[in-house]
């Protein structure tokens, strides 16, 4: 697979994913509805020059009105293939199987997972306030001069200039985390005394602030990084010793990397830290909340084309084989790319072997097994064995052309003539006129 | 809560409620719509900046001109002959104005891809450098072939040409490229390892004359 054809796939796929990472259809929605108000405007305009000289006066008047007048940005609601024009306060809740996608006529956008829970709070100038009932939601605001963005979560306030994170929010047991991609926000809400700012690479995590508890205490927190720094502040009544671990039922909040950091800052001004000795760190079973979070922030770092913050993602807040037990089979291939793009064959040959096992139709499991045989274990003889497979199981899939292909190339760098002959008929039979059909005539007569 | 969209079951129904002024529809025809034209824009232009600019434009031209638009089962195909021709008319005017502002192909930023990514991303920048000295309706017919993928009667209908037509074209860009590509190491190199600029499969259309047509 060495020819020109081949270098116009890379090419393609490059190109292509190049324009499906920057995820375009949002923003072209925004640029869309904004034309289309300002074309509304015109119309409303022109109208005024068939008044008369004292009406056009005022028309004119009027137009200057709403050419000044600061307009409330507008959103729509996607999903499922269709869409259609949000209002304010309108409960917009998540179909079972998909994502509801709200585009904002500034260019932002609110992505909520399925079963995800909100509501729009207010619109104006300088952008919106939406209310997270329940769920993780991605939000990815674009930056404008006064731009004024808000998650609220319960009684946390998230504020936003221009950024991408992903919000987390469990009604029942009250907890927030804030996961940051890019940019950065500053968090208010039970437990922070002053405004906490959270930047790339960072995670805010509130846990156990239960209502009755909010009501009858003030709230103790306790911020941790990843080095299990510990840092206290005791808000109003006196708080536990620093060397007493946090009650499970009141309000932690942690900062954790999310990316490799040179140097775990905890906002000063956010909270007093205290060091609190050499570890408390205790092996918790992630909950299926917190993987959710988990696989939220990989997924949103992948996404982006973050391939290696990604793999570092999923690798840190989760066990690897689980989840390629437990998540669905283009999560589980997704992660196999993370880990064969950032070079780690042997987590990459872990999530491909259970896609394989787990969906026994996901054709591209085997050959993308084969694909890291032959480009980065050099076991050409393997490699050779993974594309027979695939040809011999999806002769019709979309990866059949080049798997037959690499078999042939496989079985030539494997010095195994026989197999290189076996492949050569495969691929004559299967793709008479495929780019590496005269090659192949070339084996099976020799 | 299905998250309360409205549904178009096919084009007509969507057409219909464009031709009503719907805004709904809009919202849906963008959502419907946006991959095809962002495939057929990205692969013309390649790793660009200005692709968003495109696509905006490609919509606007879609929503000035759906009143005009009878037959909604041509919705695709006439989408898709926006696209390129909107493509193409952003490739011409930064020819015109290239001493000005031609983002040359030194000058395509830096990109995530998967796979083998300075090898790929190097091809990419000889590739649009190559195909920035092709004719334009060359390039056009090359990169709706090759780089977005289309079969041969959908370059055809894209382009407004005969089959016939498209063929001539891509015999030439292919043959242009090929020389071109000799020139530049990212490419000469992969043409080196012994493989050849295949013919396209057969997809129904190789049985079709090859004369020379006038076009459309």
């Amino acid at each position: 697979m060495s020819d020109l054809e081949t270098v116009m796939r890379d090419v393609a796929r490059a190109v292509q994913g190049d324009a499906r990472r920057r995820q375009l259809l949002p923003e072209i929605q925004a640029r869309l509805e904004a034309l289309d108000e300002q074309s509304r405007q015109s119309q409303h305009s022109y109208g005024g020059w068939r008044l008369s000289l004292l009406g056009a006066a005022a028309c004119a008047a009027g137009i200057a009105f709403l050419m000044l007048r600061p307009h409330a940005i507008s959103y729509a609601v996607d999903g499922a293939g269709a869409g259609r024009s949000g209002a304010v306060g309108e409960r917009l809740v998540a179909p079972d199987a998909a994502p509801l996608a709200l585009h904002f006529s500034d260019g932002s956008q609110v992505t909520m997972p399925p079963h995800a829970q909100a509501h729009v709070d207010a619109l104006d100038a300088q952008g919106a306030t939406v209310a997270l009932e329940e769920g993780t939601v991605e939000v990815s605001v674009v930056h404008r001069a006064h731009t004024r963005w808000e998650i609220r979560a319960g009684r946390y306030h998230v504020r936003v200039t221009g950024t991408k994170f992903a919000a987390g929010w469990d009604a029942r047991t009250q907890s927030l985390t804030v996961t940051m991609h890019e940019g950065s926000v500053e968090v208010t809400g039970p437990g922070l005394k002053a405004p906490a700012r959270v930047v790339t690479g960072q995670r805010l995590r509130t846990t156990g602030a239960t209502a009755e508890k909010q009501a009858a205490d003030e709230p103790e927190v306790v911020v941790e990084d990843a080095n299990t720094v510990t840092a206290r502040q005791e808000m109003g009544t006196p708080a536990a010793a620093p060397e007493a671990p946090a009650p499970a039922e009141e309000p932690v909040a942690e900062l954790a990397p999310t990316v490799a950091a040179p140097e775990r800052t905890v906002p000063a001004r956010a909270i007093n830290e205290h060091r609190n000795g050499p570890s408390r760190a205790k092996h918790v079973v992630p909950t299926p909340f917190k993987l959710a979070m988990a696989d939220a922030e990989w997924r949103g770092l992948e996404a982006h084309g973050k391939f290696k913050q990604a793999l570092e993602s999923a690798l840190r807040d989760a066990d690897w084989n689980e989840s390629c037990q437990r998540l669905g089979s283009e999560d589980v291939l997704k992660l196999g790319d993370l880990a064969r793009i950032e070079r780690r064959p042997d987590l990459a040959e872990t999530a491909y072997r259970a896609a394989n096992r787990r969906f026994p139709q996901a054709d591209r499991a085997v050959y993308l097994l084969g694909k890291l045989a032959f480009d980065q274990r050099k076991d050409y003889p393997a490699a050779a064995r993974l594309f027979q497979s695939y040809v011999k199981r999806f002769p019709r899939g979309q990866l059949a052309q080049q798997a037959v292909g690499l078999w042939l190339e496989s079985s030539e760098k494997a010095g195994d003539n026989a197999g290189a002959r076996d492949a050569a008929a495969a691929y004559l039979e299967i793709f008479p006129k495929g780019p590496k059909a005269s090659q192949a005539r070339a084996l099976v007569r020799d | 809560m299905n998250g309360g969209v409205v549904a178009y079951n096919d084009d007509a129904e969507l057409v219909a409620a464009l031709h009503r002024g719907d805004r709904a529809a809009r919202t849906v025809l963008v959502q419907r719509y946006e991959p095809l034209v962002e495939r057929l824009v990205a692969g013309a232009l390649g790793i660009d900046s200005e692709i968003s600019d495109v696509i905006q434009d490609v919509f606007v031209g879609v929503f000035e001109g759906i009143r005009s638009l009878k037959d909604a089962s041509a919705l695709r195909s006439w989408i898709a002959t926006l696209a390129v021709f909107t493509a193409r008319g952003r490739i011409r005017r930064r020819r015109r104005w290239r001493w000005i502002r031609f983002l040359a192909p030194e000058e395509v930023p830096e990109v995530p891809v998967s796979g083998p990514q300075g090898e790929t991303h190097e091809a990419v920048r000889a590739t649009y450098r190559v195909l920035d000295t092709l004719p334009d309706d060359e390039r056009m017919a090359f990169s709706l072939r090759f780089i977005s993928e289309m079969q041969l009667t959908e370059v055809a209908a894209a382009c407004r040409v005969s089959l016939a037509t498209v063929k001539r074209r891509l015999a030439r860009a292919e043959k242009r490229f090929v020389d071109a590509a000799k020139e530049h190491p990212a490419l000469r190199e992969r043409l080196a390892h012994g493989g050849r600029w295949s013919a396209p499969e057969n997809d129904g259309a190789d049985d079709v004359d090859v004369e020379v047509e006038g076009e459309s």
